[in-house]
């Protein structure tokens, strides 16, 4: 007999197990009665859009400030070139 | 389940969804001792299987809205019984990892001796605590509740075929698991 006829064989055993008893009917209809519990969505939604646009803050400076360094290498370059004479 | 309690539990889910508590209160008494039963594969805490069955009547009433009458009330019961008892498997997973205790699993490889069903059901539950979730329902659902894979796809949601690929890789998981209990 392999191991697994003998594990279905505890399994039958135990299908034959009682659960304890147990009346839930009260304690459901007295949860189903609290007031939902409701997060204030107005906190969410300040913490998020203040969160963005510090993000959103951040990103620009950085971006700008790459952006004018481009432009300071271009123009830098630019100028190089424009004031090189020919000897 | 008899026509007469079908048409008990059709009239007392319209006045349920109603607002009628008291008929919520004869659905719960009605159908309490099944879940209990059901969810008692799910948890052997007394504390924890309480709350477990409150949990799946707490569920099915915010769910009544999207019960159609398409099949009787009881089998759309335990169909929230079941996705329950998965949430909370999946959940404690962590734990139950943590606090795995030592018990004679090697005497699930041969045939029970003078056992009674209760310590059976503990050495099953403890021998199924060790798969994954998924691996862990559909063990459970097939072993200990004697369900088909059929019915277990209609309970779980699943597709047939992914609870017979799910049934068999659970199956060599296990066989492994009481292998090495074996060889202990």
């Amino acid at each position: 007999m392999s191991e697994w006829d003998n594990f279905e064989k505890w399994a039958a055993l135990a299908r034959k197990e009682e659960p304890p008893r147990t009346d839930v009917a009260r304690a459901v209809l007295y949860r189903l009665k609290q007031p939902a519990r409701v997060e204030n969505v107005s906190d969410g939604i300040w913490a998020f859009s203040t969160a963005s646009a510090c993000a959103a803050l951040v990103c620009a400076i950085v971006g700008y400030n790459s952006w004018l360094s481009l432009l300071g290498d271009y123009y830098g370059w630019m100028h190089d070139f424009a004031s090189w004479n020919l000897p | 389940m008899s026509e007469q309690v079908r048409d008990v539990d059709q009239l007392d889910v319209q006045a349920s969804r109603q607002g009628d508590g008291d008929a919520y209160g004869r659905i719960i008494q009605r159908h309490q001792g099944e879940i209990a039963r059901r969810m008692w594969r799910f948890t052997r805490n007394s504390a924890d299987h309480a709350e477990l069955v409150q949990d799946v009547f707490v569920n099915a009433y915010l769910s009544l809205p999207g019960y159609r009458n398409l099949a009787p009330f009881s089998h759309w019961l335990h169909k929230i019984a079941v996705r329950t008892g998965y949430a909370y498997w999946r959940r404690r997973v962590k734990e139950s990892a943590l606090a795995q205790k030592e018990y004679e699993l090697r005497l699930l490889s041969q045939a029970p001796a003078g056992h009674d069903a209760a310590q059976a059901a503990e050495l099953v539950h403890h021998a199924l605590e060790r798969l994954p979730p998924r691996d862990r329902l559909v063990l459970t659902l097939m072993c200990l509740e004697g369900h088909t894979l059929d019915e277990i796809a209609q309970l779980t949601g699943w597709s047939l075929v992914m609870v017979k690929v799910q049934a068999w890789r659970a199956r060599a998981k296990l066989k492994k698991i009481l292998d090495q209990e074996v060889v202990k």
